[in-house]
């Protein structure tokens, strides 16, 4: 590999681990196409790839998401039963179908969440369910509005489905489940925007887990693409929670909207 | 996986990729016996970041048990379970 492409691997590493964390989305939707359409990585070596670096941001992100208490434990461990048994399933899925099948998928989910939330965004700015409404009752200080949010989760069992959904797609194209899962949880259960991100975050680790060896057992984990993609995400990481601290919720949410859509109108014309 | 990459790095002309990725055992019995073969050193960096959520669960358990909460130390135990029978059942 040359000097060049090392570099590129690490900023592009540290780019999409810098978005991913702020966004809770664990930097796979971002490091996939990175590497797709960048280095022409065969979709799969791309997967597994990004399953690490999901894996690295998750792990980077949700110490200090639980250091802030802003991360609900017990739904995201309640959730992660779906999640897990889910991601699996998606893993040995992937490796039956081709690579351009794979991106063909990639392309059109990133393309109908992207438009869901912008969808969303021009009829709601975020929901929050109150504490006595719902299950797995939490709080939270906002820092960036130093307010104190409580709220609770409604319909628990359309939370798990999602998960479970969210978990398959993780593991058959190695985006983390954060992107369907963050609005899911706002959306459905009234979870504030920055708790449902933070949670997923804290999740997105294990379910990457569940898959990641699949990959590996099936030989797709490049470690002289996989490394320098993994540490340029974990620096990233680090990066995108200390700027996430600043950031609102909406602008979290528009920024999200935003990027998904380009991304996914790019895997689309590739 | 930094170690790995410095190694890779002092020499190129060295380094081989195995056809197929080797068992995490043979990775860390490489290590072990003292090799400070480049790739060898990069796989057990990745399998290291690999198992950082199993840990993760445990310490999620563990966390539950000290507040006497049960029913969540059983999920969370679940989950492990399942991670790790997935862990067996790929690498078989």
């Amino acid at each position: 590999m040359s000097a060049g492409s090392f570099l590129l691997l690490i900023a592009g590493g540290v780019a999409t681990g810098t978005i991913g964390a702020m966004l809770g989305l664990g930097g796979g939707v971002f490091l996939t196409p990175f590497l797709v359409l960048v280095f022409n990585l065969p979709m799969h070596q791309a997967i597994a790839t990004s399953i690490l670096a999901v894996i690295a941001t998750s792990s980077a992100g949700a110490a200090m998401n639980v250091e802030r208490q802003i991360v609900n434990l017990r739904l995201g461990m309640t959730m992660e039963v779906a999640t897990v048994i889910g991601a699996i399933f998606g893993g040995l899925t992937a490796n039956v179908l081709s690579g351009d099948i794979l991106s063909k998928i990639f392309a059109v989910l990133l393309l109908s969440v992207s438009f869901m939330m912008i969808w969303r965004m021009r009829h709601s700015r975020g929901i929050s369910t109150p504490v006595e409404a719902g299950a797995f009752p939490a709080s939270f200080t906002d820092e960036a509005s130093g307010e104190v949010i409580s709220y609770s989760v409604a319909r628990v069992p359309w939370v798990m489905v999602i998960s479970l959904i969210a978990g398959n797609i993780s593991g058959l194209l190695g985006v983390g489940g954060g992107i369907f899962k963050v609005p899911a949880m706002n959306m459905i259960s009234g979870i504030p925007l920055k708790a449902a991100a933070a949670t997923s975050n804290f999740m997105i680790g294990v379910t990457a887990a569940a898959s990641a060896f699949i990959y590996f057992a099936h030989g797709h984990l490049n470690p002289l693409i996989a490394s320098p993609a993994a540490l340029g995400v974990l620096l990233g990481s680090f990066l995108g929670v200390r700027i996430n601290r600043r950031i609102k919720g909406a602008y979290l949410t528009w920024i999200f909207a935003a990027v998904l859509f380009l991304i996914s109108v790019k895997m689309f014309w590739r | 996986m930094a170690l790995g990459l410095a190694l890779a790095w002092s020499s190129p002309g060295t380094l081989r990729l195995p056809s197929e990725n080797p068992h995490p055992a043979d990775v860390f019995h490489s290590l072990l016996s003292g090799s400070l073969d480049p790739v060898m050193v990069m796989f057990a960096g990745l399998l290291c970041l690999m198992l950082t959520p199993f840990l993760r669960v445990l310490t999620a358990a563990a966390g539950f048990a000290a507040e006497k909460d049960r029913t969540f130390v059983i999920v969370a135990l679940v989950v492990f379970a399942m991670l790790l029978g997935e862990l067996v059942f790929s690498l078989q």
